[in-house]
């Protein structure tokens, strides 16, 4: 992922958290805004003489510290799958957080991840029926559990 | 408790999934100007997406040894 420069909003709580939103011109030219998260790290710039002041460089996340590989089931299941990188772009920060997103819209969902021994690789495993089903260009269209296949709305 | 098999054939299926998107992103990028802004664009999606596959490979190879030292 490359690096990425923004400015704006940026302020320190009184707890010592970082609170506010960023927006940033990222390396294929697209304006991107977001809230500060956990995963993003944020060097300041310029202070106030008293803490963190607005202006800072956030850095993309870098392998390994950041944005886990998102593995969805069923793999055709386009929309269950952006929902769940729109869940993670929006700071779903570990499994349980995105699990409990997910089932606003699919109630069977579940997410787990798993670490590699010896690599610094996180991967986060989410199914849309709680457990693997075929997806449907495997079963000729078939629709394993339709029930819960429905996808987010509004958004 | 996560079963190995199901997350070995999720991430099989999911490296072929990103493999195909890939492909497709290469042929819109082929079909574009050098020139063209979007061609930057659509290089920085596939490296984001080669770099996912390449993690979902070596987790991959870290299931099939756990599955193969369980039987």
């Amino acid at each position: 992922m490359g690096k990425s420069t923004g400015e704006r909003g940026i302020n320190r709580t009184r707890d010592g958290r970082l609170r506010g939103a960023v927006s940033w011109i990222d390396a294929t030219g697209r304006r991107t805004e977001d809230t500060i998260a956990s995963r993003m790290r944020v060097i300041p710039v310029a202070t106030n003489g008293v803490g963190w002041d607005a202006r800072a460089i956030v850095v993309g996340m870098e392998k390994g510290q950041g944005k886990p590989a998102l593995v969805t089931n069923p793999s055709d299941d386009a929309i269950f799958a952006a929902h769940v990188d729109r869940l993670v772009e929006r700071g779903a920060a570990s499994p349980p957080e995105l699990e409990r997103g997910l089932r606003d819209v699919y109630p069977r969902a579940s997410v787990h991840q798993r670490e590699l021994a010896g690599e610094r690789i996180l991967v986060w495993y989410a199914y849309r029926e709680g457990h693997w089903v075929r997806s449907t260009s495997e079963t000729g269209g078939m629709e394993p559990d339709a029930g819960s296949s429905r996808g987010p709305t509004g958004d | 408790m996560p079963d190995p098999r199901e997350d070995l054939r999720a991430t099989e299926e999911s490296i072929v999934t990103d493999a195909t998107r890939v492909v497709a992103l290469e042929e819109k990028k082929m079909a574009l100007d050098p020139a063209d802004p979007k061609v930057d664009q659509l290089s920085s999606q596939i490296e984001r997406i080669a770099g996912g596959i390449e993690d979902k490979a070596k987790a991959e190879q870290g299931l099939s040894a756990e599955i193969t030292g369980d039987d």
